[in-house]
Order: structure tokens, then C-alpha cells, then sequence
């Protein structure tokens, strides 16, 4: 019988979103100096961009947003799907990140490097949901899963075309609402598709799952050393550049 | 062509590093350089020979002015430039007081002599336009001409002046460089200098012809400037 006794903590939910806009803030910041980077400053943006969408914006808010889901079950984490959700989502999001910002800007361009960050998305949420141990199974309804997956790749298209082909505070600021939208939106969708199953019969295998609280702290520090390296960085390069400039 | 230029400049940090990239940017390859005493302790003497197109090279002294007096020295002997310590006070001025500008250059357009004004009102213009578009445009995609006008040099020059978008040219009904119309000294110039700096920072639009099509001060009815694709 699926599990219903569930809800959401309104406050968790809302720092899920403050985390996931001021992770893609970031992330665009270091992206969008991606076009005309040469040599090794290039890898640096891309690697630096992909770290804060992938790890900032999308892996952290996943995670907050799974402490804001209460249900009647104890849930802990596989380490190791856990940190290769991380690994897949900054892959896949800066592989898309690279493709819209390289080269001559086109639809096309846009389209494969949407597609991909929103795919990024959506892989680390579900590697995230495979990662949960629980006496239960997880299926998914394929309407909503479907939808998930549609919202990603859509609202990240368009915060990347804001980031990309804007100036001013819309290709500051738009483009990280909508793509924190872009996140969340497939994360609270994916997680309306989920249809949990208490399964009592087989436990979850015991071994090297970290527990909900430790791996709040680890989120939160993680986080929060990362996006303010990155920001720092992205800032003080504009700091030379116009001092070279006065 | 190669030329040696020595420069006396004051001594803070980081002047000669902005000054030989801004020879670098020019095309220029450092053949030499060298860093001396000068007799005023809180200055130096930075002597640099550079390597370059003859065009460039020639026009390197108003490049190198706002940095602090250069004298140019060519096949042994020293040509000294005229002092423009006013004219470089007058333009850090300029840049600080960035977007209220307009009565500060109509005052340093009506102090120049008639031979330079042009020429020091356009690179001015186009220094400015360079540093607008390092603060505010430079991240993104580079955009093709016609999205630059739109969403670059369009809301840029807005800080300045009232300004419409026509087409590929921005029409200014009131243009505050002109002041009035016919004016003694007229500051167009400024303003195609500064839409120039901000379209060749972009490398979509490096070669961007930008024209005065039109000036209040000659007697049209509004300021226009017109833009060209390379």
C-alpha cells in the first residue's frame, strides 16, 4: 500500500529554493565568462561553474529538500550514490554549461546545452532518490516523471538563454530565479511522481549510510565554503579587469 | 616599426603593469624595457621600445599620455610630446564622475585647441565605452551587432543622454554634449568615441564603423549616430 502519511516543511521548502537561486547565481556568474575564456582560464570557469550548479544549486538543494519531506519511516543515505549523484550532476550540468557558451551562439546550441543541464537535474535527483534506505520501494508514476523531466530541460533553456544573450539585472538575476525554479520545480515534481511502499519484509542493508543530521551539517558546509570561493573569485576578477580598464 | 617612448610616471603600484597591457592591447610587441631613477623621488622614468604597426606605433604618445609625460625617441634624439597633465586631470575626472559627464567634457571640449579636440574627445569617449563594457557587458555570449545596439550600447548611452534606437542608429533629440545647437565646440565625438569603445571591446563587433551621420551643433535637428558592420 503506498505511503500517504507525508508532508513538507514550509521552511525547509523555502530554503530549498533560497539555496538552489543563490547556487545558480553563482554558477552563472562563473559561466557566463565562459565565451571568450581562452587556455586554462577556460577549464577553470567551466570546472568552477559546473561545481556551483552541480554541487550548489541542485545537489544541496536536493538534499534540503528531502530533510523538508517528513514521513513516518527513518531514512538514511548510500555514500557512495550519494557522492556519485554530486559527481554526475556537475558533470552533466557543466558539459551543458560549456556547449551554450562556447562557439557561435545558436538555437541549436542552446537546445543541446539545455537539454543537458536539465537532464544534469534530473539525473542527480533520481540517483539521489536510489540512494535513500529505507524499509520501502520507490516506483514512479510515468506522467509526472515525464513532466519532471520537461520542466528541467524547458526552465533551464530559458535561464540559460537569459544568462547568455541578456545584460543587466535580467541576466543577473532572471536567469537565477528560473533556473532555482528549474530545480525545484523538477525536484517537487519528480517527488509528486514517487509512490513509496513500505516493505518491512527487507530492510534496508546495513553498512555505510549516513544518517539525516549529518548529512544536513555536511550539506550546509559544503555548500557554503563553495559558493563563497567561487563568488569571491568571479569578483575579484572584475575587480582587475576594470582596474585595468580605468 | 620600432620606436622607443620614455615615460615619467608617478610611483604606484600596478602603473606599469596597466601600461604595458595597454600596449599589448594595441598590438605592440616589448622589444625592451627598462625602469630608471627619476629626479623627483616620487616618480620614475619607464623607457620601453616597442615593436609594431606604423600606424599604431605613431599614435602611441596619446595613448601613453594619460599614464604621465612621454617623450618619444627616434633614431637617437628626443622628441618631446606636448604636457598633458590638464588634459589626463580633466579625463580621470571625467571617469569618475561617470554617467555625469556631460558639462565636464563640453567644459574639456571648449579648452582643447580645434587641431586635437576630436581626436582627445573620441579616445576619451572610447576609453570610457571599454570600461562600461568591462562593468556592465562583457560576460555572456558576444552579441551580434544588431542585439548589441539593443541591449548594450542602447542602455548605456541612456546614462548619458535621451536616446532612441532607429533602425542601426541611435537618435538624440537633446544631445548634452552639443549643448545648444551650433556650439562653438561640439562633443559628438565623445559620444561616437564611447558606442566605439563598448561595440570593439566585444569581439562580435571588433570592427564596427561608427559615424556621425548627423549634429545639432551643425544645424540637424537632432544628434545621430550610425553603425556599420565590418
Amino acid at each position: 500500500m503506498v505511503m500517504t502519511h507525508t508532508s513538507y516543511d514550509p521552511l525547509l521548502v523555502a530554503l530549498s529554493y533560497a539555496i538552489s537561486v543563490f547556487g545558480a547565481f553563482t554558477a552563472l556568474q562563473l559561466a557566463v565568462a565562459i565565451p571568450t575564456a581562452k587556455g586554462t582560464a577556460l577549464w577553470g570557469w567551466v570546472v568552477g561553474a559546473a561545481a556551483a550548479m552541480g554541487g550548489g544549486a541542485i545537489w544541496s538543494m536536493h538534499f534540503i529538500a528531502m530533510l523538508a519531506f517528513r514521513m513516518p519511516m527513518k531514512v538514511s543515505y548510500d555514500l557512495s550514490l550519494t557522492l556519485a549523484s554530486l559527481v554526475l550532476a556537475m558533470l552533466v550540468t557543466g558539459a551543458g554549461l560549456f556547449i551554450v557558451g562556447r562557439g557561435k551562439p545558436s538555437f541549436g546550441r542552446l537546445l543541446g546545452g539545455g537539454t543537458l543541464t536539465g537532464l544534469g537535474v534530473a539525473t542527480m535527483h533520481y540517483t539521489g532518490m536510489a540512494a535513500m534506505q529505507m524499509p520501502a520501494r520507490i516506483t514512479y508514476e510515468p506522467v509526472l516523471f515525464g513532466l519532471s523531466l520537461v520542466i528541467a530541460v524547458v526552465a533551464s533553456s530559458a535561464a540559460l538563454w537569459l544568462a547568455f544573450n541578456l545584460r543587466g539585472n535580467l541576466q543577473r538575476f532572471g536567469s537565477a530565479f528560473i533556473m532555482g525554479a528549474a530545480v525545484c520545480g523538477m525536484h517537487y515534481t519528480g517527488m509528486a511522481a514517487a509512490r513509496i511502499t513500505p516493505d518491512y519484509q527487507h530492510p534496508p542493508a546495513a553498512g555505510f549510510g549516513m544518517e539525516t543530521g549529518d548529512l544536513a551539517l555536511s550539506i550546509f558546509l559544503f555548500t557554503a565554503v563553495l559558493l563563497g570561493v567561487a563568488l569571491s573569485v568571479a569578483l575579484r576578477r572584475s575587480r582587475q579587469v576594470m582596474e585595468l580598464e580605468a | 616599426m620600432q620606436n622607443t617612448f620614455s615615460i615619467l610616471v608617478s610611483r604606484r603600484p600596478g602603473l606599469l603593469a596597466q601600461i604595458v597591457s595597454a600596449l599589448v592591447r594595441e598590438g605592440c610587441k616589448l622589444e625592451r624595457q627598462a625602469v630608471s631613477q627619476a629626479d623627483d623621488p616620487s616618480q620614475q622614468r619607464f623607457t620601453v621600445t616597442v615593436d609594431g604597426p606604423e600606424t599604431v606605433v605613431n599614435n602611441l604618445p596619446r595613448l601613453l599620455f594619460r599614464f604621465g609625460d612621454v617623450e618619444k625617441q627616434t633614431d637617437g634624439a628626443t622628441a618631446a610630446e606636448p604636457q598633458r597633465a590638464d588634459v589626463e586631470a580633466a579625463a580621470q575626472e571625467i571617469v569618475a564622475a561617470f554617467p555625469d559627464v556631460a558639462e565636464r567634457v563640453r567644459t574639456l571640449a571648449r579648452s582643447l585647441p580645434a587641431a586635437v579636440r576630436t581626436e582627445t574627445l573620441s579616445s576619451l569617449g572610447e576609453r570610457l565605452g571599454r570600461r562600461e563594457f568591462q562593468r556592465n557587458y562583457a560576460l555572456g555570449s558576444p552579441l551580434p551587432l544588431e542585439q548589441a545596439l539593443r541591449r548594450m550600447v542602447l542602455p548605456a548611452v541612456r546614462q548619458l543622454a535621451k536616446v532612441e534606437l532607429e533602425g542601426s542608429a541611435l537618435r538624440l533629440p537633446t544631445c548634452p554634449f552639443c549643448a545648444a545647437p551650433r556650439a562653438e565646440a561640439p562633443g559628438c565625438e565623445f559620444l561616437a568615441g564611447f558606442a566605439r569603445g563598448l561595440l570593439h571591446a566585444s569581439p562580435a563587433t571588433a570592427g564596427t564603423v561608427v559615424r556621425e551621420a548627423r549634429c545639432r551643433a551643425t544645424g540637424d535637428p537632432f544628434c545621430e549616430l550610425v553603425f556599420v558592420a565590418a
